[in-house]
């Protein structure tokens, strides 16, 4: 196992690496130039010069790259070109709220998408499976920035239950916390978890119709217990792989959710990092992205591999 | 809701605020300094307040804190370096030379004192006891190195009033001399601004953009702050003045006037600033405070020579672009009938208003004509910025303009970047609103051919000769007389297409007493705020 792990954790420096690299020579292609940015217009050939070179932007890109990757894994992003503030220290700044939502969102997500979906493909081609596969259609089809605002407009704000903007960190209240990331999640898992749903009806459905599901139940074993030791295990593999693909997708997805609920993680980073053109924060935040979703993908590997041992004979 | 403050132009579209980003700086439709007499101008320490002034009278020490919604983020606390619309984060932080105070009237502050006789060279008294953050005491020798600073800081939006001061010079301890240029009527309030701003020659070196170094009642909490989401300030205990409300201020970046408003109803901020018509009356029971006057919102044509996009520097493009504007069609449907269509500059009641350029304008066979004339009876197109609270209005002139083929490709921009993207020319023609600044401040700022909003060098001359009168004038009737030529003209060649005027508004919680918006100011004035309780 251990070295199915390493093998693993090897694997996701190139893709780091590829992630990074990519963004950095699409960032080249954009004809922003640092050296107008903080000085303008009007500012002369030497100027310019001046700023390029005390950046580095002078250099051929990939020198820049490299030079820029040895930085990043000292996790050195350098400084913002439009605030007078460390990369690192802005991306630190966010993180509490960016992981805070997307572990509350990978929460709503397993909470109800997991047991809508098993009940769901246990009962399939019953009503019940009908009303929750719709429901589940409709959860999938609503938009994050949509169900953020119908949240905010009829549950925060009437109710009082809940903020309906901003974000407490866990350090200062544990309960402000969780009160100020329960909507916010809510709007970004719904999707997730009807997309779960989906899945898990598939995958429970198709494994209680195989042969061996038949014979136990044929020897006399409960619907429960199967359930519980043969066919959850086996429909396991494809639910994680949706679980894995919904946390990439959350991390895209939180972008609009933070700027409805004003919450200030990464996505509302990044959202005025471009806008800005501000291009070290803006490669910063796509660094830090990949690699939370390669952490995500290598702990859905080792899962894998808990889950079929074939996976780790591989 | 409750409605309080003036009203001189009906109600508005007052999120478009966040587009002050973007201008940097306008001309008020109200003109309060121009009627001064032109005769000895003289603030002095007498009353600190003025009538109609809602600082308590028993003065309390600074208590509670506030957190404000704010639609544009921060981009420096240097003022010599930073934008008019910024003004807000950096008056917790610095004190000026004079203050405007809720009357609207030039009031003493670092300076006890500001006198001239003849409008060219001023005398300022430094107030007894004035202290910089760090404690050093606020004399002579800091103005003098605050003025010659902001001289010598050529990329300042400030720059146009850095420019008429000719010299600075200590005379004592706590006396200053300026000599301007040329006579100023405005100079006083002037001083009021990012321009008066004193900064702590102690700082010299230092990079101010998040160490400020100002004699304000607040210091600013940098480890608290939360680039692009939040700022921080705390009050000073050993500030020099008084009235001083809350001992904790927080300006929370909210950019959409919508979640401005729901953060204000559940309680997650105290004021919603820069609110319009339509998020008004979303306040519940808060109530909303008004903006003592309107502002223009209008279509800057910063490319009037067409260096980037030729068509613009053709006068009957432009007039044509202002025939296809329906101003009626969209104060109504954007600003809920709250704003005011017209294509004056200078709202009805101003001492500058003509009625010969007032209007609604909307002739589409005209435009289409005069396009012809042009020759671009197929159209054309150019990019326009703009931010989130302005994309509506936006949008619906851009709909006005394609009717006659004119391609207007909106630009989605970060609120508070504006001011400085169409200072580096990176735009041809930009939707924005004004603030309120004086006729001859939003001239120098962007009609003469150097201006700092004029990065084609545009030539206005028929608007500059009249200008430059006005500001040779030697009556006030005179000067006034000539700036309202000067602007109408500005108008008729189209260098400013106004839409509409528009006034802004804050919702402010039950709780928080004490909230006036202050001419020219974006958000209630925070040091005059206190919170019940």
């Amino acid at each position: 196992m251990l070295t199915f792990i390493l093998r693993r954790v090897l694997a996701v420096i190139p893709l780091v690496v590829i992630a990074t690299a990519a963004t950095f020579f699409m960032l080249q292609l954009s004809d922003v130039d640092p050296a107008v940015l903080r000085l303008g217009d009007s500012a002369t050939e030497e100027q310019y010069g001046e700023v390029r070179a005390e950046l580095g932007t002078d250099r051929p890109a990939v020198v820049q790259y490299v030079d820029w990757l040895s930085h990043a894994a000292r996790f050195d992003f350098g400084e913002s070109w439009k605030r007078p503030v460390p990369v690192m220290t802005m991306v630190h700044q966010r993180m509490p709220a960016t992981l805070s939502l997307t572990l509350g969102a990978v929460l709503v997500t397993i909470l109800i998408g997991l047991p809508l979906g098993i009940a769901s493909g246990v009962r399939a081609g019953s009503t019940a499976d009908s009303v929750i596969t719709a429901t589940a259609s409709i959860g999938q089809a609503m938009p994050a920035f949509w169900t953020g605002l119908l949240l905010a407009a009829y549950v925060a704000i009437p109710t009082g239950w809940f903020p309906a903007t901003g974000f407490v960190g866990p350090t200062a209240s544990v309960g402000d916390w969780a009160r100020s990331i329960i909507l916010p999640s809510i709007a970004l898992g719904i999707s997730g978890a009807a997309a779960l749903a989906r899945q898990t009806r598939a995958a429970v459905a198709g494994v209680l119709r195989q042969p061996y599901v038949r014979t136990a139940v044929s020897v006399g074993y409960s619907r429960r217990s199967i359930l519980g030791s043969d066919v959850l295990r086996n429909a396991a593999i494809p639910i994680v792989t949706v679980l894995g693909v919904q946390v990439s997708l959350l991390l895209g997805g939180s972008l609009i959710v933070e700027q409805v609920f004003v919450v200030p993680g990464l996505g509302s980073l990044a959202f005025s990092a471009i806008l800005e053109k501000d291009l070290p924060v803006v490669l910063a935040v796509v660094t830090v992205a990949a690699l939370l979703v390669t952490v995500v993908q290598l702990a859905l590997d080792v899962l894998y591999g808990a889950l079929d041992p074939r996976v780790r004979v591989r | 809701m409750r409605v309080q403050g003036r009203r001189l132009a009906g109600l508005a579209f007052s999120a478009l605020l966040l587009s002050l980003a973007a201008c940097g700086g306008g001309s008020s439709s109200d003109g309060a300094t121009e009627t001064e007499p032109r005769s000895t101008v003289t603030i002095s320490d007498s009353p600190m307040v003025t009538a109609g002034d809602t600082t308590p009278a028993t003065v309390a020490p600074p208590s509670g804190s506030i957190t404000v919604g704010v639609a544009t983020d921060l981009q420096t606390l240097d003022p010599h370096l930073a934008q008019p619309a910024q003004l807000h984060y950096l008056d917790l932080v610095y004190d000026a030379l004079t203050k405007v105070g809720t009357s609207g009237a030039v009031e003493p502050n670092l300076a006890s004192s500001l006198t001239s006789d003849d409008l060219t060279t001023w005398t300022a008294t430094i107030a007894d006891g004035a202290t910089f953050s760090d404690g050093t005491p606020v004399d002579a020798a800091a103005v003098v190195y605050s003025l010659d600073r902001g001289k010598a800081t050529t990329e300042s939006p400030s720059a146009p009033l850095f420019a008429q001061i000719d010299s600075v010079e200590a005379t004592d301890d706590s006396t200053v001399t300026i000599v301007l240029t040329a006579p100023n009527v405005a100079f006083a309030r002037d001083m009021a601004g990012l321009a008066g701003m004193i900064v702590n020659p102690a700082s010299e070196g230092s990079d101010l953009s998040r160490a400020p170094a100002g004699a304000g009642p607040f210091t600013f909490d940098a480890s608290g702050s939360v680039e692009g989401s939040e700022y921080k300030y705390d009050a000073r205990t050993d500030y020099w003045g008084t009235g001083v409300g809350v001992e904790h201020v927080s300006l929370q970046l909210i950019i959409d006037p919508s979640a401005r408003v729901n953060a204000l109803v559940s309680g997650q901020i105290d004021i919603a600033a820069e609110l319009g018509p339509a998020d008004q009356t979303k306040v519940g029971d808060a109530e909303v405070v008004l903006a003592p006057t309107s502002e223009q919102l209008y279509i800057q044509v910063i490319d009037s020579d067409g260096s980037k996009v030729p068509a613009l520097g053709d006068p009957l493009v432009r007039q044509a672009m202002s025939y296809a504007i329906d101003r009626e069609g969209v104060n109504k449907a954007i600003m809920l009938g709250g704003g005011i269509p017209t294509t004056a500059w200078f709202a009805e009641g101003s001492p500058y208003y003509l009625a010969e350029v007032d209007g609604v304008g909307y002739d589409l066979d005209r435009a289409r004509e005069l396009l012809a004339d042009a020759g671009y009876a197929d159209g054309f197109e150019f990019d326009t910025p703009t931010v989130e609270a302005l994309r509506p209005v936006t949008e619906a002139v851009a709909g006005s303009l394609a009717q006659i083929g004119i391609k207007m490709n909106i630009k989605m921009q970060q609120p508070g970047t504006l001011g400085q993207q169409v200072r580096d020319g990176q735009w041809a023609a930009s939707l924005t609103i004004t603030r309120g600044q004086t006729p001859p401040v939003f001239y120098s700022e962007r009609l003469t051919a150097d201006a700092p909003f004029n990065p084609f060098n545009a030539q206005r001359t028929t608007v500059t000769d009249l200008g430059e009168q006005a500001l040779a004038a030697t009556t006030e009737a005179e000067a006034v007389s000539l700036w309202a030529q000067a602007y109408a003209e500005a108008v008729k060649q189209g260098y400013m297409i106004v839409v509409a005027h528009v006034t802004t508004g804050a919702g402010v919680a039950s709780g928080v007493s004490g909230a006036q918006v202050l001419f020219g100011s974006l958000i209630p004035d925070l040091r005059s705020v206190r919170v019940d309780g």
